[in-house]
């Protein structure tokens, strides 16, 4: 099993803008109430990676319990609300009005750059080394612009489909040779069908878990790869700020697993992993601007020490959590066997 | 209906033989049917296969695959006989003790018979890996390549067959180098020119424990190459430099994990624009934790024997070739050729 490493340099604020952020979390905040609060549908969860249900609150955000598995230190929202609810929240919130017309479009560049061209050169890449003969590539749920055009761009396979039901195609888009779904995941029944199959991000907001990850075994074929990335509460900046974490609430992040636990999900599954890594550059300083926003913040003392040494230190640091699968930022690949 | 099992048969029950064990009961299209070893001593303590003290008794047997584990003096004798009894033949590198050990055997090689070398090292992940990359395209093409391989020898190392030159028939560029030079032509294909300096500076063996070969081709691109039997740390790197970027396979997967972990490094040239950081590129790396090499090696070999397809990777013009960069490099650092007498009772250390 491969673990990868990366140096690159960018800042928290190139993906995230300060003020447009603190905006967006407002209108979630505002729409978990509307959408979710007031239903009576949220039910009490197990943890989604291990399926313990042993766990302790760990802190609450928007009205929602996010709870600590006992057994694996996955983090999870319970109560929560069904796929049903989080795809009509998706769809209609405004919240993610907010996330497509200004954040997507404001940081559109940089999210080029450092987030989309470096994971399709992952996908494309891995899919040479361990399946060159693979043909069909199935995304699920990750529709943004930028990331249609380059899953357009791709010419490694022949056949490409976009499985999303959130996804609002401007009326001048071409999809090409895309194949667009407008279907959630779960009622997507085709087979066998792809050799690749991509969710990025998705597993963070999605309730039934155990639910995604037959809906991905059944769609790959047999020896089909499965590229994810996601946040890992067993990242050094959600464990050094905890509750105190900006970026962290529901629904986009209704799951934070654990690496332990990500890992374990899916080899009990009928997947084996062939990449286990945690490529994060922002950990140290996301843990910084918490402390410099906040100074009297309670971090741990070791953790204050790291984040205010010289800048040199602090990149060895990063690299460090990078080696040793410690950064809040997960890719993995997986094969289904 | 499952494909009849290939028969294989070990000469030599050392280090590789050992492997080679591991490797041949790891795959389920081979059966192993005996191991050979003229030290009985060391068939005492084989369990589970039939033993044979000359390697006759074993070619007589029903095999349809012949493992060479031998020291290189032997290697020829076993290829050839083995060849000529009509069996497959899977070789350690090196192919012999020098150039003309490996013509020898190439002229056995008869149709339909597979030839293959131990050249395990193009099947580490980070070879291939780095294989891959170059083959895509995406990092133009290779302007040159630096190898370094070394090893620190040991308590044992001066009693070791592999310096003694009647035995072994080089020094450690001739037993480790060889990897890095093979890697070099997997690479960039042949080179015509080579020079070389080689000195037995610690160990004052009659064989060089340090090499240094400066190769090219005639595309212009370089390599150079040091092997050596005194690096106190046990050192695997591979830097190759391309047009657009460059990539470094140090460490390596090993027995012993002596060579570090491994690892490829991937990244662009950033010189497009000044503002960004020239000569500190963004790099990826990898950490591989699997060596799969040994399998996947002879996984090419049986399915060239199943298939009935020619040998493409690690066969006998890949094992000509190496020898020959080896016999240019000797010549040209002025290492003299004379074999001595092979003593039976070296070949056992």
């Amino acid at each position: 099993m491969k673990n990868i490493v990366v140096s690159d340099e960018y800042r928290p604020t190139d993906l995230k803008p300060v003020g447009l952020i603190k905006e967006y979390a407002q209108l979630t905040k505002t729409d978990v109430v509307k959408f979710f609060l007031g239903s009576k549908k949220l039910a009490n969860a197990s943890c989604p990676a291990c399926l313990s249900k042993e766990h302790t609150v760990a802190f609450e955000r928007f009205g929602l319990n996010y709870r600590e598995c006992s057994s694996c230190f996955t983090l999870f929202v319970s109560p929560r609300p069904d796929d049903a609810a989080i795809k009509d929240y998706y769809s209609n919130s405004r919240s993610r009005m907010f996330w497509f017309d200004k954040l997507t479009k404001a940081t559109d560049v940089k999210r080029k750059e450092k987030i989309i061209k470096p994971r399709m050169n992952w996908l494309e890449e891995s899919t040479r080394e361990y399946l060159p003969q693979a043909k069909v590539w199935a995304d699920i749920g990750t529709g943004q612009y930028g990331y249609l055009e380059a899953m357009k761009a791709s010419k490694i396979f022949q056949t490409k489909i976009l499985i999303d039901p959130f996804i609002k195609l401007d009326q001048n888009f071409s999809k090409g040779n895309l194949q667009v779904v407008e279907e959630n995941w779960f009622d997507y029944s085709v087979k066998g069908q792809a050799d690749v199959v991509s969710i990025f991000e998705v597993l963070d907001r999605t309730a039934d878990v155990s639910g995604l990850v037959a809906k991905i075994h059944q769609v790959l074929k047999k020896g089909g790869l499965c590229f994810l990335t996601g946040i890992l509460s067993s990242g050094f900046d959600i464990q050094a700020i905890w509750d105190q974490a900006e970026n962290i609430f529901p629904p986009d992040r209704l799951n934070i697993f654990s690496l332990r636990g990500l890992r374990a999900l899916f080899e009990k599954n009928g997947f084996e992993c062939l990449e286990l890594s945690t490529p994060g550059i922002l950990d140290v300083d996301i843990v910084l601007k918490v402390f410099k926003d906040n100074p009297k913040v309670s971090l741990p003392r070791f953790a204050r020490e790291i984040i205010t040494a010289d800048e040199e230190v602090r990149l060895r640091f990063q690299q460090f959590l990078q080696e040793n699968q410690l950064s809040s930022y997960g890719r993995i690949l997986i094969r289904k066997k | 209906m499952s494909e009849k099992k290939l028969k294989c048969g070990i000469v030599g029950y050392g280090y590789m033989g050992e492997i080679r064990r591991a490797v041949i009961e790891h795959n389920s299209a081979l059966e192993l049917v005996g191991i050979c070893d003229t030290n009985k001593d060391i068939l005492k303590k084989v369990d589970r296969c039939p033993t044979f003290n000359s390697f006759e008794q074993l070619l007589d047997q029903d095999v349809d695959i012949i493992f060479a584990c031998t020291p290189n003096c032997f290697t020829p004798d076993i290829c050839i006989q083995s060849l000529q009894a009509g069996k497959h033949v899977f070789c350690e590198k090196p192919p012999g003790r020098n150039l003309k050990d490996i013509e020898n055997i190439r002229q056995y090689e008869k149709n339909g018979l597979k030839l293959m070398f131990g050249f395990n090292h193009r099947f580490h992940p980070g070879i291939l890996k780095a294989k891959l990359l170059i083959d895509s395209g995406k990092f133009g093409s290779i302007i040159n390549l630096r190898g370094i391989y070394g090893k620190s020898g040991g308590a044992q190392f001066k009693k070791s067959w592999r310096n003694n030159k009647a035995i072994s028939g080089g020094g450690i560029l001739l037993d480790q180098g060889i990897h890095m030079l093979d890697l070099f032509r997997l690479f960039c294909g042949d080179f015509e020119q080579v020079k070389c300096f080689a000195s037995n500076a610690f160990w004052k063996f009659d064989l060089e424990d340090n090499a240094y070969v400066i190769l090219e081709n005639s595309k212009a691109q370089h390599a150079v190459c040091h092997s050596s039997a005194t690096f106190w740390k046990h050192t695997f790197r591979l830097d190759i430099t391309l047009e657009e970027g460059y990539l470094v396979i140090e460490g390596l997967l090993s027995k012993s994990g002596s060579y570090g972990r491994e690892k490829l490094v991937i990244a662009r040239r950033q010189f497009e624009n000044e503002a960004e950081a020239v000569g500190n590129p963004a790099e990826e790396t990898s950490y591989f934790d699997k060596d799969l090499s040994w399998d996947l090696e002879v996984e090419a070999f049986v399915k060239c024997i199943q298939e009935d397809k020619p040998v493409t990777m690690s066969n006998s013009l890949d094992a000509f070739k190496a020898m020959e960069i080896i016999d240019k490099a000797y010549k040209d650092a002025g290492l003299a050729s004379k074999e001595g007498v092979v003593n039976e009772e070296h070949c056992r250390l």
